[in-house]
């Protein structure tokens, strides 16, 4: 359905941050383009914000359409510093080190992106370092590129077994089994500190407590 | 330098001449003075036949390529202090797009010591790329880091000492030593402890775990 929806508006229409991001791109993360408006984008300043309120005051980031709108408030915004990677194992080194001189940082990656992080996360679990990381999804159900497949279903996983807690907020507007998946793998915690969200959603609501809880429990 | 090494074609032009023993406590001078990051391998060793086992160093024992990104996530949350990244050639190959990642970011009190003896010693001292042709200084030149050299003999260390100490952004000096042991050191492994005690030295909570 939601593969419907892109194809009935021109990419030209959407509205201009995405443009660059080509279809498939907007798709897989649950972003409908084609009937986005900015209040439902909202949600993603939103979750900026409660990113700086809870003192983040480093963002790092292989750029990504999923996360565009975080990428530019943090280029945007004086207080933090906002550092592009060439490639996402850099972020988890970065985070370690913002820890170690008492500062919250965050990696904004797209789920292909896991797969690069996987032996850099021995620092994180061998040193107990918190980590947070918001992942953006490829590779699930309705995905348009089959590349994206492997890496896009291996991600939680993978995830998993470097210790890191996932919560995974699937696309779409209603998945109940995906949502107790979610409570359960934030409240379990059995990890301590580690965490990584899955997103974008537009259920703002369980999205903003999820990660209200993960970053008090990470970050506090 | 063992038996079986053979020396590449830049050893063979003499470039890989000093004595890590001996360059590397004279490149760091006094190491209370900044916070340090050290790679796996010879430079923890190395870093901690100089500072002991210190509150102010993290030495990295895994997690092959961190050094460098440690560094950079530690100078920007204490601008208040210099940091010090001394890693390896072959720690710094696997993961050299962290060069570019700092240039861009630039900061003021980033130095990156590669201590380069163009060979993988813990793992049977098979020659790395910096034997056969690499010149990490000039990728660290081309990534866009201003302030670089290489340290390949005594007369260059008083400048590559300088370099390290007051650059005015990124630095990076490139240390062509022999491939030798490093010096004999009994590293901690304990990744979690070295955490804790580098925060609480920094004043930071030991464990800011909810």
């Amino acid at each position: 359905m939601r593969r419907e929806n892109f194809s009935a508006k021109p990419i030209e229409d959407h509205p201009a941050r995405w443009q660059d991001a080509g279809i498939a791109h907007l798709y897989c993360l649950g972003m409908d383009a084609a009937v986005e408006t900015q209040s439902q984008t909202g949600w993603q300043h939103e979750l900026y914000d409660l990113l700086r309120e809870n003192g983040i005051t480093q963002i790092a980031y292989v750029p990504d359409a999923g996360h565009s709108i975080l990428i530019d408030r943090s280029l945007a915004d004086p207080s933090v510093h906002s550092i592009a990677l060439t490639t996402e194992e850099e972020g988890v080194a970065l985070i370690a080190g913002a820890d170690l001189g008492g500062t919250r940082a965050v990696l904004l990656m797209q789920s292909s992106g896991v797969g690069n992080c996987i032996n850099m996360l021995s620092l994180i679990k061998g040193a107990r370092f918190p980590f947070l990381t918001l992942v953006s999804m490829r590779g699930d159900f309705g995905e348009g590129n089959p590349w994206q497949f492997a890496m896009g279903q291996a991600t939680e996983p993978v995830l998993a077994a470097m210790g890191v807690v996932c919560a995974h907020r699937a696309v779409g507007r209603s998945n109940p089994d995906h949502e107790r998946g979610a409570d359960h793998g934030v409240q379990g915690r059995p990890g301590g500190r580690r965490a990584a969200l899955a997103a974008p959603d537009r259920r703002q609501a369980f999205l903003m407590d999820t990660l209200s809880m993960m970053t008090a429990c990470l970050l506090t | 330098m063992p038996a079986d090494v053979k020396p590449g074609p830049t050893a063979a032009a003499g470039n890989f001449a000093l004595e890590r023993g001996e360059a590397v406590p004279a490149l760091i001078g006094r190491h209370q003075d900044f916070l340090i990051v050290a790679g796996l391998g010879g430079t923890a060793s190395d870093v901690g036949a100089v500072t002991g086992d210190a509150a102010h160093v993290y030495s990295l024992a895994g997690a092959m390529g961190a050094a460098c990104m440690m560094g950079l996530g530690l100078a920007l949350a204490r601008p208040d202090k210099r940091v010090l990244v001394v890693t390896g050639d072959g720690e710094l190959l696997m993961n050299v797009g962290a060069l570019a990642t700092v240039a861009v970011v630039d900061p003021v009190n980033l130095a990156i010591l590669c201590v380069d003896n163009g060979h993988y010693g813990e793992t049977g001292w098979q020659k790395s790329h910096t034997s056969l042709g690499v010149d990490l200084e000039q990728i660290a030149i081309g990534c866009g880091i201003k302030h670089t050299c290489t340290v390949a003999a005594a007369r260059d260390i008083a400048a590559g000492a300088r370099l390290l100490r007051e650059g005015n952004g990124a630095s990076f000096v490139c240390l062509r030593v022999k491939p030798t042991e490093p010096p004999a050191f009994k590293r901690n492994f304990d990744a979690s402890l070295q955490r804790d005690r580098f925060r609480a030295a920094l004043g930071g909570t030991m464990s800011p775990r909810g």
